[in-house]
């Protein structure tokens, strides 16, 4: 999946990744535009993009009929440049699926679940991932700071890629921000709410304890508050973040069935929801209209009519 | 006269589950239950994450013993085991088949562990008892989850001190 990224403000080597769904490209190019600026128009930068190195074959069979279908390994080395987190294209014989690496020791990889088809030694493994690098200088001026009032990216990098004999036309968008809010949650943070989770984790995600999961829900939770028009880099209250967080991962449990005892799957799944609802509702979108006291002398400070974000 | 206790032979066959390593998607290892629900009706409500999770209980009543004296008795009792295994294509493109061959692989596998034919290994961890199995296995189908169920007739000697 794509997401809008926040990069930096001042810190240089930042890169945007591209995977490219068509297969491993050849070469790539892009060129970074603001958001009033045309495809044609002046460029805030451009460069040459950096397709992943990893090219090579399998070094035995894997796959249905292998002793764990997780289980693949590279050809001589081909895992010295595999990026555990990275999906990468494997592929025999018209029979192809991505593979999501979430364990890596040498050449020896490990899936995020089950491969689906049988390959040989034969098949390719490759990376298709494009990375193109943030000008040092641009990313310096502060005059290219995005407004984070709207959840809107104000860049875009448009990329030509080659790839299959053909160009491919693509986008990936972000915002420049002095600091990204990112979140602080561990599964740990959701069990001691809902408890015995880690115990409980589905089996593909026992080995990084739900972190996928995590990162899953932090997107979710980026897109409702873009719904109300929040840009998650304006946030500035990690508490209310994180337990927002927390409240969304419980969620995603809830919507793949799981409750605690003694409710049904459809009853947990209605108060998850709600309470993730409201939990937004009551500290994003919502505040008070009404004067309120200040101090101890019995004076009031007006609020304008309604908050900033509100509905 | 070695006596041993329902504690010890449970915690024995649960160490040697806790071991084992099976032929067939042999990285979702075998993990305890931790016995704070019953087993079943906790694998429906978190069936992704159920798969060969084993409890071992011994359940039904304890029959008279058998020989007797004032320091130790023969009893009998039947161990359950239960390895869940969500139902769907977990195991592979073939569904319910590849489940069944599952659920045959890691029977076969307890048997040879714990069953008779691993008497030589299991005897060395607990003291003195038989393991035979009078009942045949069972394969519960549940709502979202299957259930290979395991029964082994106990024979030992415990303490009456």
């Amino acid at each position: 999946m794509r997401s809008t990224s926040d990069i930096i403000f001042d810190v240089t080597g930042q890169t945007l990744l591209l995977r490219c769904p068509l297969g491993r490209p050849t070469s790539a190019t892009f060129d970074v535009f603001a958001e009033d600026v045309a495809d044609d128009g002046t460029a805030e930068f451009s460069g040459t993009g950096t397709v992943d190195s990893v090219s090579t074959t399998l070094l035995s069979a894997a796959g249905t009929g292998q002793t764990d279908r997780r289980d693949l390994t590279l050809a001589a080395s081909g895992g010295d440049s595999v990026t555990v987190g990275r999906r990468y294209l494997l592929e025999e014989d018209g029979r192809k699926e991505w593979v999501l690496v979430v364990e890596k020791d040498g050449d020896a990889l490990v899936a995020s679940s089950p491969l689906q088809n049988a390959y040989t030694s034969a098949a390719t493994f490759k990376g298709t991932h494009v990375s193109a690098v943030i000008d040092a200088d641009w990313v310096a001026d502060s005059n290219n700071l995005s407004d984070i009032t709207t959840p809107s990216p104000d860049y875009r990098m448009r990329f030509a890629v080659a790839v299959n004999g053909t160009t491919w036309i693509t986008y990936l968008f972000f915002d420049l921000v002095r600091g990204a809010i990112d979140h602080g949650v561990t599964t740990h943070d959701v069990e001691a709410r809902f408890w015995n989770l880690l115990d409980d984790m589905p089996v593909d995600h026992r080995s990084d304890q739900g972190a996928r999961v995590i990162d899953a829900a932090w997107e979710d939770v980026k897109s409702d508050l873009a719904a109300s028009r929040i840009n998650d880099a304006a946030l500035r209250d990690a508490q209310l973040v994180d337990q927002l967080l927390v409240k969304r991962i419980r969620l995603t449990f809830a919507e793949n069935g799981r409750r605690p005892a003694d409710m049904s799957a459809d009853g947990f799944l209605d108060y998850a929801l709600k309470d993730y609802q409201r939990f937004i509702e009551k500290h994003f979108l919502v505040s008070s209209q009404i004067a309120m006291a200040v101090g101890t002398g019995g004076s009031v400070s007006k609020q304008p009519a309604g908050s900033y974000f509100r509905k | 006269m070695a006596t041993t206790t329902k504690a010890a032979i449970r915690t024995a066959m649960l160490g040697v589950i806790d071991g084992l390593t099976s032929s067939i998607e042999s990285r979702t290892k075998f993990i305890p239950w931790r016995e704070d629900d019953d087993i079943r009706p906790w694998a429906e409500k978190n069936k992704a994450a159920c798969t060969r999770r084993a409890s071992v209980r011994f359940v039904g009543s304890t029959e008279p013993p058998a020989v007797n004296d004032t320091l130790v008795q023969e009893v009998r009792d039947v161990a359950e085991i239960v390895i869940c295994y969500p139902k769907g294509g977990r195991f592979g493109r073939n569904g319910n088949h590849d489940l069944d061959d599952v659920i045959e692989v890691d029977a076969t596998l307890i048997e040879s562990r714990i069953g008779p034919p691993g008497y030589a290994t299991f005897a060395g961890l607990v003291a003195p008892c038989t393991v035979i199995r009078e009942q045949a296995d069972e394969v519960e189908s549940g709502t979202g989850c299957v259930f290979s169920v395991i029964r082994y007739r106990v024979d030992y000697f415990r303490s009456l001190s």
